[in-house]
């Protein structure tokens, strides 16, 4: 529970410190992890779906019951919602702590730096937001009232804690609003007198009610976590999700962003325990054109190459890099929208797309004759994700190509086989030294003659030399140092050898591996979930496995069968 | 064939459209992913690369003598109705008529009359002194397909004929009040017959579009080129914002009579349609939905 942070965010002078303090006092007592009766109850007479209990799922590995940290992207859509407005958060933000290459999970802190920084944040967007946009914002014909006002907390509460607010949240924010009001119409006992519907109030004392109140709602852990705690005591150590939790679950496992009103509806009825309302209501929100955006985000975090415009290139062997980069991602983004949008987001679509989603820059840097989201690849040996510019570059060196960078990406997030770090095992790790005489294999290759380093690299750099035939900033090459490069490698996993030409024959071989279609689902279920736990990702893996088989390489109807599941819904309380 | 031959023939091609949109064959859940919108970025399917470096190409071949392939326009505003007449703007680079369809239900009526279109006065209430004029589209009694309204953006002076590049902007934003709900379509070669300047010789006229719906109140309203679809009926092709032929709105008859103004008509860029998003979700509660 970060009591660090609600000590922190919560700093304020005068009025609105005394009303922040007193929310901060009603979170702090519970509400972060209940949000009380309001989030669990359903209306009378709706229909309300058979909700799964624990004693049903005795023995299978689920993912635990948590709190977590929203990413800087997923905070900064979820303020762009609260406040109807695009705002430039993420870029104020420090770096996500990554979990296997994946900013959402479970292990995001909130130093008192940060704490610092989302007040300030939420200060300025509230203040610009009321001075820019009240009359939208608050939706009363510019005719502020104390029903306007309870009407703009309820709403705007719903919208930025993604539930109904309890009772004690409503009283407190409205306290809030009215102490603020008050504050600036400088008549605290008339404003208490007009916010409680005896009187007129004026617009500004309404402005400053207003941005008290959001300054609240943005600031506040309530908004800033999400919870996956349910609302009553565990049964044998597993809890279920609150229509709300499950609301947000859905919707920033999907979107990266807030559930809509739609949504909210939905849990509101207790709808969402129905696994058909919640296909239905993920399919509409995968249907969303921006949607994808966050799909994008899963491939860029897998490849990593999300990170790419922030790396650098020896600029006297490779001056187009800067120029380039920007094009790069681009690329990427779009091949990934064609793969998704037509091909289901499949492993094998991504490594063997057989096109380019290239502008005439790229098209001209891979020696295309044509360029579009469908540019002809015929005549070269790229294929998909594996030969794009943005992965050849993010993982090579400043001046040279990285056999081991490479391969060890393939090992871990296309076959999830992890090997150990050098530090790990006490290897002192020292590159092979420049040589303008040898190819960056034969440099290399001493990797696999030294005992010490054999045992891993004999399988790690295999597969990283089948990429040798693209350079640093993944252009097309046949020498190295002037000779001839070899690109052939047998690669060796125990179970499965391949003989392969070059990285795009690797591409194929990896795109029709089960393993690596396994692996590939594993990584999205990290992503999509925010979590880590090989024993759930292979219960979710088991649910795949019940598609029809036309559907078992598809991202969507994999991630549609997980939240099908009672997997979706209950989490175990882990000590 | 003169250009007012070309019109009727394009009001004919309307009639079909809407007519086939009707039919059986649309689109069925699950929704497609992402709208079935693929590559958002503004790129054709595939074209050949431009011999000068830097400037992106246009696109494949265009219908009709248009060498060569038209650059991005830069011109926002299609038209204002300021002018009074039935043209486009008249900075605007292309040559447009508006004109209006009716299905051909005996008693339908459609205002404007199908080949006399002009823009009505505003009512004063509504008007300003620089905004005095708008479309104003009525129609009612039509009991097949409905009734169109729409411009044609492919004529460049002298008569020649020339998809317009508008993949510079992310969509069209307009003014209208209503109520009434409107589909919003865009026409490209490959679904618009060859003898309109397309090169559609199958299921044509599936033009990719989108239904808006219009508030009693004047409000604006933004058709991003990523939310267009086609009905899914007929020859099925990727939505190119280089490669426009005309903009129509469009009622079907299940929701004549309709009686809706629009005014302003303008591409927008991506920063434009950011900060026309962003007041979209700031409406007070209880506004009309805008669109689908």
């Amino acid at each position: 529970m970060p009591r660090a942070l609600l000590a922190t965010v919560i700093p304020g002078r005068g009025v609105r410190r005394r009303a922040a303090s007193a929310l901060a006092t009603l979170l702090m007592a519970g509400a972060f992890s209940t949000c009380g009766a309001a989030c669990g109850r359903s209306p009378a007479g709706s229909q309300v779906a058979r909700v799964p209990s624990a004693p049903e799922h005795a023995g299978a590995a689920l993912l635990p019951a948590r709190v977590r940290r929203l990413t800087d992207l997923e905070y900064e859509s979820t303020v762009d919602v609260v406040v109807g407005a695009p705002e430039r958060i993420a870029d104020k933000l420090p770096p996500d702590v990554r979990r296997e290459g994946y900013s959402a999970n479970d292990e995001q802190t909130v130093p008192s730096a940060l704490a610092s920084r989302y007040d300030a944040i939420a200060r300025d967007v509230a203040h610009r937001a009321v001075t820019d946009r009240l009359d939208r914002l608050v939706g009363c014909g510019g005719r502020p009232s104390a029903s306007c006002a309870q009407t703009f907390v309820e709403t705007f509460g719903r919208r930025a804690w993604r539930r109904p607010l309890g009772e004690a949240e409503l009283s407190m924010l409205l306290t809030a609003f009215r102490e603020a009001q008050g504050s600036a119409e400088g008549v605290a006992g008339g404003a208490h007198d007009a916010a409680a519907g005896h009187g007129p109030e004026s617009t500004a004392g309404f402005a400053s009610g207003a941005e008290a109140v959001l300054t609240a709602l943005l600031e506040s852990p309530s908004l800033l976590y999400l919870t996956e705690l349910g609302s009553g005591p565990a049964t044998r150590g597993v809890v279920t999700l609150t229509p709300f939790e499950l609301a947000s679950e859905l919707s920033y496992m999907l979107r990266g962003a807030p559930p809509d009103e739609a949504l909210l509806d939905a849990a509101a009825s207790g709808a969402l325990y129905a696994p058909d309302v919640r296909e239905g209501q993920a399919r509409r929100l995968l249907a969303q054109s921006d949607t994808r955006i966050h799909f994008r985000r899963f491939i860029l975090e897998w490849l990593e190459v999300d990170g790419l415009e922030g790396t650098a290139k020896d600029t006297a062997l490779f001056p187009r890099y800067e120029d380039l980069k920007h094009a790069m991602l681009q690329e990427t983004s779009a091949f990934v929208d064609e793969v998704m949008v037509f091909a289901g987001g499949s492993l094998r679509a991504l490594l063997d797309g057989r096109f380019a989603s290239v502008s005439p820059t790229m098209a001209r840097f891979y020696g295309l004759k044509t360029w579009g989201a469908r540019a002809s690849l015929a005549g070269t040996r790229r294929g998909g994700v594996l030969q794009q510019a943005s992965f050849l570059a993010a993982h090579a060196h400043e001046d040279a190509t990285s056999p081991v960078k490479r391969g060890d990406f393939v090992l871990r997030k296309l076959l999830c086989k992890r090997f150990p770090r050098p530090s790990e095992v006490g290897i002192d790790t020292v590159l092979p030294p420049p040589s303008q005489a040898k190819t960056t294999r034969e440099r290399f290759s001493a990797h696999t003659s030294d005992p010490a380093c054999s045992g891993c690299h004999e399988t790690i750099d295999p597969i990283g030399y089948t990429f040798e035939g693209f350079d640093a900033i993944g252009a097309s090459r046949t020498t190295d140092n002037g000779k001839p490069i070899d690109t052939a490698a047998q690669v060796d996993l125990g179970s499965q050898s391949a003989s392969l030409r070059d990285s795009y024959d690797l591409s194929q071989w990896l795109g029709a591996n089960p393993l690596a279609n396994e692996c590939y689902l594993r990584q999205a279920f990290r992503y999509f979930t925010s979590s880590v736990d090989p024993k759930v990702e292979f219960e979710l893996l088991a649910l795949t496995a019940e598609l029809r088989p036309a559907l078992r390489e598809n991202l969507f109807e994999a991630l549609i069968a997980f939240i099908r599941s009672d997997l979706f819904i209950l989490r175990e309380v882990r000590s | 064939m003169s250009r007012l031959g070309a019109q009727l023939l394009a009001i004919a091609g309307v009639a079909l459209v809407t007519s086939c949109s009707a039919a059986p064959g649309a689109p069925s859940s699950p929704a497609p992913i992402f709208g079935g919108q693929g590559a958002v970025v503004a790129m054709p399917q595939e074209a050949p690369l431009p011999a000068d470096s830097g400037a992106p190409a246009a696109v494949s071949a265009p219908a009709g003598p248009c060498t060569p392939p038209p650059k991005p326009t830069d011109v926002a505003l299609l038209d204002d109705f300021e002018d009074g007449d039935s043209h486009l703007f008249k900075a605007f680079e292309r040559d447009g008529w508006w004109f209006a369809a009716s299905d051909p239900t005996d008693g339908a009526k459609v205002y404007p009359a199908t080949s006399h279109f002009q823009p009505d006065r505003l009512p004063p209430a509504e008007s300003s002194k620089d905004n005095l004029f708008a479309a104003h589209f009525k129609a009612e009694g039509q009991k097949d397909w409905g009734a169109t309204w729409g411009v044609g953006l492919q004529w460049e002076s002298k008569g020649i004929r020339c998809p317009l590049n508008a993949a510079g902007f992310v969509g069209v934003r307009f003014r209208a009040r209503g109520p009434g709900t409107v589909r919003v379509s865009f026409a490209m070669p490959e679904t618009q017959p060859t003898d309109q300047g397309g090169s559609c010789t199958t299921s044509c006229y599936d033009f990719h579009g989108k239904f808006v719906y219009l508030s009693d109140r004047w409000t604006d309203y933004l058709v991003r080129w990523d939310a267009v679809e086609q009905g899914g009926w007929g020859t099925q092709a990727r939505f190119d914002p280089s490669r426009l032929l005309r903009l129509a709105f469009s009622v079907s008859s299940k929701d004549v009579p309709i009686d809706f103004w629009v005014d302003d008509i303008a591409f927008v860029d991506a920063r434009e349609a950011e900060a026309l998003a962003a007041a979209a979700r700031t409406q007070p509660a209880g506004t009309p939905s805008r669109s689908r």
